[in-house]
């Protein structure tokens, strides 16, 4: 469901979306480059989407009854729960590479050529290396994900409800946005924003926020991630592993 | 090492589960080659009883030990050792098959090999080069696969609920002999199960629980014993001490019966017919289903 939805978004929106403001690819990379650092796409789309996938990563295995099969021969529960950690930092980087590649194949499919320099129309100002440029938003994107993936793991784990869990990631989602449109000084502040490359880097299209660089985003992932993980070892080391509460 | 015999022991070991106080001050030890089964009404506390031994869940007061350790929560939420269970109906990766699956678990802890793996399975009556995905299994072949899983590391303590679920006769057969093999190789097993048929014929000591207390049913098991005797009036008098006895066809020419007791092993059968003047031919437990 969540790759049907994701070749949805990237099929049917993103032309309209790597089309703003007058801006126009020029070429492959720079459709790319505009695809990800959409707002609407970046803050809500896309993480919404990879909520869909990861949600329900540990309670569909206490659900189901699988956890049983795998903690009877685990060694402790922290080494079950970090495993987890561990393929949703693989499902981070598996969905940012696919997203980039069909963005790749619809910018081809759009015609544009498969050209990976710097187009004069490009959304930055500052001189620099576009596939420096692409790694970064690409980390931004997998750090982001990861960090944000395992925080909602927890709160999973809190609500018992993959529903409720991925709702919850969803408003979390449209908070950013909204923070990203009415209150900018605020956005730093929210967890999906943290992808936003274009409000961290000097741009043609908006003014940067003062104190809301690459570096803030990463340090952000970090304690966010180490929070999720801390907190996830204090409930899980207590929680009845059941199907019912 | 020194040798545990109680491989599971619960101490006044108390469990709430949501408003519901599912366990009260529960005693119980299950030893190295015995079967202790659990029966109850669905929903009594059966299955939290074999989860607190697995670590899934911690009690609230008392002590769970396994394999002679605490089960604790500990600084990163220890869990016991060696224990093979099927919980509730099996689930397995749909889209795997019944190999996959079970080489997936057994990657976990690295103890047996892929070949280990084939026998297991093998042992359990399925085919291990059937590549077809679990989810095209029926019911029986998922509990059969349960099993299978359960018991391929050869853990010491084996955790069965509602064991025979979905199994034939044939299934039930297999079972049984599955169950006497790791009695016999010294494991520990907890049965439960609301059929108390079922409960009976397979365990040693038997349990009911209600209201969250354990009560026992049975604290000894009945072995079925078969003698064979040189003339039908041995027999005759095996049955005038007011013993359970049925007569059978002849083995081998002679006349014999099955007697069932509490007699634990063959001297004490033979010493118990020396003593009430019976010569026998030989003297052999067979299965409780043997009749």
């Amino acid at each position: 469901m969540a790759l049907v939805s994701c070749v949805c978004d990237h099929f049917s929106f993103v032309i309209f979306f790597s089309r703003r403001n007058g801006i126009q690819s020029l070429n492959v990379l720079d459709y790319i480059i505009n695809a990800l650092t959409q707002q609407f796409n970046c803050m809500v789309m896309l993480p919404s989407i990879f909520l869909i996938l990861v949600a329900d990563l540990i309670l569909s295995d206490l659900n189901n009854g699988y956890a049983g099969l795998i903690l009877t021969r685990a060694r402790s529960r922290l080494s079950w729960l970090l495993a987890k950690i561990c393929v949703l930092f693989v499902c981070a980087f598996l969905f940012t590479m696919i997203c980039t590649v069909i963005y790749l194949i619809s910018g081809l499919l759009s015609g544009l050529p498969l050209d990976f320099t710097w187009s004069s129309h490009s959304l930055f100002t500052e001189e620099t290396s576009p596939s420096f440029v692409l790694i970064m938003i690409e980390c931004l994107y997998i750090f982001g994900l990861t960090a944000y993936g395992t925080f909602l793991l927890m709160v999973s784990l809190i609500l018992r409800n993959t529903v409720f869990t991925w709702g919850t990631g969803a408003f979390m989602n449209i908070l950013s946005y909204v923070a990203w449109l009415k209150m900018r000084e605020i956005e730093k502040w929210f967890p999906t924003s943290q992808m936003m490359f274009l409000s961290q880097y000097p741009n043609k299209l908006i003014v940067n926020t003062p104190g809301f660089t690459t570096h803030w985003s990463l340090t952000y992932h970090f304690l966010l991630f180490t929070f999720s993980v801390l907190l996830g070892l204090l409930l899980f080391r207590r929680i009845n592993l059941t199907r019912s509460i | 090492m020194d040798k545990i015999n109680n491989l599971v022991e619960f101490t006044k070991v108390s469990k709430k589960l949501g408003n519901k106080q599912v366990l009260n001050d529960i005693n119980l030890t299950v030893a190295s080659g015995e079967v202790v089964g659990i029966v109850g009404p669905n929903g009594c506390g059966k299955t939290t009883l074999l989860r607190l031994v697995t670590g899934l869940i911690y009690p609230d007061r008392g002590e769970v030990r396994v394999s002679g350790r605490a089960v604790r929560l500990g600084l990163i939420g220890e869990l016991p050792a060696s224990v093979g269970a099927l919980i509730e109906s099996p689930a397995f990766l749909p889209q795997l098959s019944g190999l996959k699956n079970l080489t997936i678990l057994a990657d976990i802890q690295q103890k047996i090999n892929e070949q280990a793996v084939r026998e297991a399975i093998k042992r359990v009556g399925l085919d291990p080069d059937n590549r077809k995905p679990v989810k095209s299994y029926s019911l029986g072949m998922r509990q059969r696969l349960g099993i299978a899983q359960a018991i391929m590391e050869k853990p010491n303590i084996l955790l069965f609920d509602e064991p025979t679920n979905g199994l034939d006769q044939e299934g039930k057969i297999l079972f049984s002999g599955i169950m006497k093999e790791q009695v016999e190789q010294g494991a520990a097993v907890m049965m439960v199960s609301h059929n108390k048929e079922e409960i009976n014929r397979y365990c040693d000591r038997v349990f009911m629980i209600q209201n969250g207390t354990l009560h026992p049913v049975r604290e000894q098991r009945d072995k079925s014993w078969l003698i064979i005797t040189n003339n039908l009036s041995d027999l005759e008098h095996i049955y005038q001490q007011g013993l359970l006895l049925q007569i059978t066809e002849r083995v081998d020419g002679y006349p014999a019966g099955i007697c069932k007791g509490k007699w634990k092993n063959r001297d004490e059968m033979m010493s118990f017919l020396t003593e009430i003047g019976v010569k026998t031919v030989d003297v052999r437990e067979v299965e409780n289903d043997y009749i």
